[in-house]
C-alpha cells in the first residue's frame, strides 16, 4: 500500500445522494430477502391504518350526505283544521315571544298543496279537486269552514331555533322544550321537533368522529410499537455487523440510515396496502351505507353526491394522506428504535 | 504513532487491567505485544481503538489524545487505524470485495476510487481471483487475509492486530506475518498482539511483553529472517 495520509482528506467523496440511493436500496433489498416477515408487518401497519380511515370516511358520510341539508334544527307546528290565518298570525306572534326562537315561516294548506303535489308528482287536476274553488260547488257538509273543508293539510309554521343562549343545554333539549311551549298556545294541534332525529345523527357523527380520533391515536402508537420492534430484531440480527462497522470507524448515524429506510419502506407500504384495503372494504359495503343515508335523504333528494362519488373524488388525497401517515410514523419508530438498539451494540 | 504514557486502566469491576504502562511506537515501527491471556494485551489494543477509555496516565495516537476524545470523534478517528481482528469479523452476507469496501463506503468514498483501491488491497494479499465469493467459501488464512485487505484499503497509518494468526498453523501464519512486514517498509506502524512466542520471537521485531498488566520486558531480537525455521 501507499503511505499517502488517510483517505478522508485527499480523496472525492460520493454525494450523499449517491450515498443515500445506495443506502436505501441497500434496506429494501434486505426487506424483500425476507418477503413472508414483510408481507406480515404491511398487513399489520395496512389494517392499524385502514381502521380509523374508515370510520373517518364514515363520519364525513354522514356529515356531508345527510347533515348538511339541514344546518339547523327547526320545529314544525301543526294548527288545528279549523284555524284562520288570523290565528296562525296570533299564534306566530306568541311563538316568536319565546325565546331561542330564529324566525316563523307560514305555509298555508294551499302552499303545503302544491308543495306536496310537486314532490309527490300529483296530477294537477287531482289537485284541482281539493282547491277552494272547486269545494265550493260540490255538497259541502261543513260550512263553517268552507275553505278548508276539502283540503286535509293543515297550516304549518315552521319555526327556526336560534344558538340557545343558555350555552349547556344541546339543541336537542332547547327542540324539546320549545316544543312543549309551543304545545300549550290555543289553536296549535300538534308539534313535531324535526331537529331531533338530525340532532342525534349529529351527536352520532360526533362520537364516530371522537371514536376515529381516539383509534387513530391508539393505532399509531400501535404502529410505532410494531414498526420499532421490527427495526430493533432487525438491528439485533444484525449485531456483528454493526459492531463490526463501529470497529472500523462508522458512526450511530451511518448506521441507523438503512433501518431508517427500512422503517420508512414499510410505513409506505403500509399505507399503500390501507388504501388498497380500502378500496375493497367501500366496494364492499358501500352500497349499504349509501342505502341507509338514502333513508334520511330521498326526501329532500339533493343527495348531490354519494358517498361513494365522494369516496371517489377523495381516493387520491387518501393515497397520500395514508402514505404520508406511513411514512411518518414508520420513519419516527425506526429512528427511535434503531437509535436505542445501536447505541447498545458498542464493540 | 502511538504514545502511552503511564497510562493505567481498572474496570468498573475492580480489575486492574493495565499499570504504569509507558512506551511509545513509532511511524513504520513494528511491535509485538505478547503476554499470557489476561496479561491486558486485549485491554491495550481496546484503548488505542477507543472502546475503552484510561483511567489514568496519558495516551496519544496520531496526534489525538485519546483522554481528551468525545465519543461522536471517535467514528472518524477509528476510520485512520486499520484493524485486524482475530475472528476475521468478515460480513457473510456480501461478497469479499463488498467486505474489504467496507471501510471506504463508510469514509463515503466515490465507488469509482473505492473499487480501485479494493481491487489494489485484494491484489497486495493474493486474494483478488476471489473477490465475488462469499468469505464463507474461503479457508481460515484466506479469511483473515480479506480482514487484513479491509484493514488496509483505507490507507491507515496505524495497524492493529488482535491475535491475527491465533486460528492458523505456523505456515499461513508467517505468511500474514510477512504480509504485515510489507506494510511495515511503507511507513505503516504495526501493534500486533499475539501470544505465538516461537512465531514472533524468530521474526526480529520488537516485542513488548505484558504481565498481570505491567511491561515485564522489552525485547528487540536481531535475528531477524531467522523465523520460519525456528518453530
Amino acid at each position: 500500500m501507499t503511505t499517502k495520509p488517510a483517505a478522508t482528506a485527499s480523496v472525492k467523496r460520493v454525494g450523499r445522494l449517491a450515498e443515500h440511493r445506495r443506502e436505501s436500496a441497500r434496506a429494501f433489498l434486505r426487506l424483500r430477502s425476507a418477503p413472508v416477515a414483510t408481507l406480515v408487518t404491511l398487513l399489520v401497519i395496512g389494517i392499524a391504518l385502514l381502521l380509523p380511515s374508515l370510520l373517518n370516511h364514515l363520519q364525513r358520510a354522514l356529515t356531508t350526505g345527510v347533515l348538511a341539508l339541514q344546518s339547523e334544527p327547526s320545529i314544525s307546528v301543526y294548527l288545528e283544521l279549523k284555524a284562520t290565518e288570523d290565528d296562525a298570525s296570533r299564534v306566530s306572534e306568541q311563538i316568536l315571544q319565546l325565546t331561542d326562537v330564529d324566525a316563523i315561516e307560514i305555509i298555508t294548506p294551499a302552499q303545503a298543496l302544491a308543495q306536496l303535489g310537486e314532490t309527490a308528482g300529483l296530477d294537477k287536476d287531482l289537485l284541482a279537486t281539493f282547491n277552494d274553488e272547486v269545494s265550493v260547488r260540490l255538497p259541502n257538509r261543513n260550512p263553517a269552514s268552507p275553505a278548508k273543508s276539502r283540503n286535509p293539510l293543515p297550516t304549518t309554521l315552521v319555526v327556526t331555533l336560534s344558538a340557545s343562549k343558555d350555552s349547556s343545554e344541546t339543541v336537542a333539549d332547547t327542540a324539546e322544550r320549545l316544543a312543549a311551549e309551543i304545545r300549550t298556545i290555543d289553536s296549535v294541534d300538534s308539534v313535531t321537533a324535526e331537529g331531533a332525529w338530525l340532532t342525534r345523527l349529529h351527536a352520532l357523527a360526533q362520537i364516530i368522529r371522537r371514536s376515529a380520533q381516539l383509534l387513530a391515536a391508539l393505532m399509531a402508537i400501535g404502529l410505532l410499537a410494531a414498526i420499532g420492534n421490527t427495526v430493533r430484531l432487525s438491528v439485533e440480527q444484525r449485531r456483528d455487523e454493526i459492531r463490526v462497522s463501529k470497529l472500523i470507524g462508522a458512526s450511530n448515524g451511518y448506521v441507523a440510515r438503512p433501518f431508517l429506510y427500512a422503517g420508512l419502506f414499510l410505513g409506505l407500504g403500509g399505507g399503500l396496502v390501507a388504501w388498497l384495503l380500502q378500496l375493497v372494504v367501500v366496494g364492499l359495503v358501500g352500497h349499504e351505507v349509501n342505502q341507509f343515508l338514502a333513508l334520511y335523504t330521498a326526501q329532500a333528494n339533493s343527495l348531490a353526491a354519494s358517498p361513494i362519488a365522494l369516496f371517489a373524488q377523495q381516493a387520491a388525497q387518501d393515497l397520500g394522506l395514508l402514505l404520508g401517515t406511513g411514512a411518518a410514523l414508520g420513519w419516527l419508530a425506526a429512528l427511535v428504535a434503531s437509535h436505542r438498539a445501536i447505541a447498545a451494540c458498542e464493540p | 504513532m502511538i504514545a502511552f504514557d503511564r497510562v493505567s486502566k481498572r474496570y468498573p469491576s475492580g480489575q486492574q487491567a493495565l499499570a504504569n504502562l509507558s512506551f511509545t511506537l513509532a511511524r513504520g515501527e513494528f511491535a509485538f505485544i505478547t503476554g499470557h491471556s489476561g496479561a491486558g494485551k486485549s485491554t491495550l489494543l481496546k484503548l488505542v481503538l477507543g472502546i475503552e477509555r484510561p483511567s489514568g496516565g496519558s495516551l496519544v495516537v496520531n496526534g489525538h489524545d485519546l483522554m481528551a476524545m468525545s465519543p461522536n470523534m471517535l467514528p472518524s478517528y477509528r476510520r485512520q487505524i486499520g484493524t485486524v481482528f482475530q475472528d476475521h469479523q468478515l460480513l457473510n452476507d456480501r461478497s469479499v470485495f463488498d467486505n474489504v469496501a467496507l471501510p471506504l463506503e463508510i469514509s463515503g468514498l466515490d465507488p469509482r476510487e473505492g473499487k480501485r483501491r479494493v481491487r489494489a488491497a485484494l491484489d497486495k494479499v493474493g486474494l483478488l481471483s476471489k473477490e465475488k465469493m462469499s468469505p464463507m467459501a474461503l479457508s481460515g488464512g484466506e479469511q483473515q487475509r480479506v480482514g487484513i485487505a479491509r484493514a488496509v484499503v483505507n490507507t491507515p497509518r496505524i495497524i492493529l492486530a488482535d491475535e491475527p494468526t491465533g486460528n492458523l498453523d505456523p505456515e499461513l501464519s508467517a505468511e500474514i506475518m510477512a504480509l504485515f512486514a510489507q506494510f511495515m517498509s511503507v511507513g505503516v506502524s504495526l501493534l500486533v498482539a499475539s501470544h505465538d512466542r516461537a512465531l514472533i520471537d524468530g521474526l526480529g521485531y520488537r516485542i513488548l511483553t505484558l504481565e498481570e498488566g505491567r511491561l515485564s520486558s522489552e525485547a528487540t531480537p536481531h535475528i531477524k529472517g531467522a523465523a520460519a525455521n525456528d518453530y
